[in-house]
């Protein structure tokens, strides 16, 4: 995926309820190729544009399973404290 | 540009984003290549006219010194990195590093600005509050000027903007140490005249190190496309 399509999806994904900060998008993902999480490369399509385009490595991998793990234990314990009938 | 930023065309964004962004020279064309590409496609997502749709998508975006000074700093490093080319039309070797590994960030400049400071603040606070000052407030006072500084002004300039800033500064600094010295030799405040006499010497000296450093492109303090550091091994 590429920067741009990153923020379109996220928005698609989620039916419109997130947007990502275009503002913070591109520090973000430059810190995440800085700290090794993910590895841009440049790619240009038949008939398109050149694009840069990320991708997991590795390390960025572990840490995505790990982060999602955490965030599922985390939603789940959320919704132990909400009543059984207004779930 | 104006501030707040209320978007622009994108040559005229990406110009000033170039210009402030901070990051080796090689990646520059790379980052700059990378937020075009994001800017021509949400343009071309907008509708309207184009130059609406321009501005909209940079404003989308947000101003180009913010970015740059955010991506910046997310890509702050400093490499080492030397190859040896071989320039076939002039048979010599020569040394380069390629992508300008940057020495001195506009940032790290806000330690030397700290210096001078500190002292004419001591000098000040030991006159105002002699004995009463609270513990550790002008450590905290030149920390905040650093962070504030070195952290959010300088790296959102660009390189002229920033020697301006700097020498214009350092003539602050100069003008206050020598009208506080007045004032000590008129018997008007005391404290220790170290405090005030040492910015007096040291933001003149500062302050040319700075301009010649800045300016001269083969001096470690450059700021900006650096290309080639040094001619070596050349045949006889």
């Amino acid at each position: 995926m590429y920067g741009y399509q990153m923020g379109v999806e996220l928005s698609r994904r989620s039916g419109g309820r997130l947007t990502a900060s275009e503002g913070s998008l591109y520090p973000t993902l430059h810190q995440m190729e800085a700290q090794g999480l993910i590895a841009g490369f440049w790619q240009t399509p038949t008939g398109g544009r050149a694009r840069r385009y990320y991708r997991l490595t590795p390390r960025g991998r572990t840490v995505t399973r790990t982060a999602s793990a955490d965030l599922r234990r985390f939603a789940s314990t959320l919704l132990t404290l909400v009543p059984e009938g207004s779930r | 540009m104006r501030w707040p930023f209320h978007g622009s065309p994108i040559p005229e964004y990406l110009a000033l984003f170039s210009e402030c962004l901070e990051v080796p020279a090689d990646e520059v064309q790379g980052v700059v290549a990378e937020v075009r590409t994001h800017l021509e496609e949400a343009t071309e997502a907008i509708a309207g006219p184009r130059k609406d749709a321009e501005v909209q998508a940079t404003l989308a975006l947000g101003s180009p010194r913010d970015l740059a000074a955010r991506i910046g700093i997310a890509r702050r490093h400093r490499r080492q990195v030397r190859v040896l080319v071989i320039d076939p039309p002039l048979q010599y070797v020569k040394y380069e590093v390629p992508g300008d590994p940057i020495r001195v960030h506009r940032r790290d400049l806000a330690w030397g600005l700290a210096v001078p400071e500190l002292m004419l603040v001591t000098f000040w606070a030991g006159v105002a509050f002699g004995n009463d000052l609270p513990t550790y407030s002008i450590a905290w006072a030149i920390a905040a000027v650093i962070l504030v500084v070195g952290r959010w002004i300088l790296p959102r300039l660009t390189p002229s903007e920033t020697t301006r800033v700097l020498l214009g500064s350092m003539g602050v600094i100069i003008a206050c140490a020598a009208v506080t010295g007045t004032l000590y030799f008129g018997r008007i405040v005391h404290g220790d005249p170290i405090l005030w006499a040492a910015p007096l010497c040291y933001g003149p000296v500062l302050g040319t190190a700075l301009y010649y450093g800045l300016l001269n492109a083969n001096s470690p303090l450059v700021i900006g496309p650096r290309k080639l550091i040094d001619k070596a091994d050349v045949p006889e």
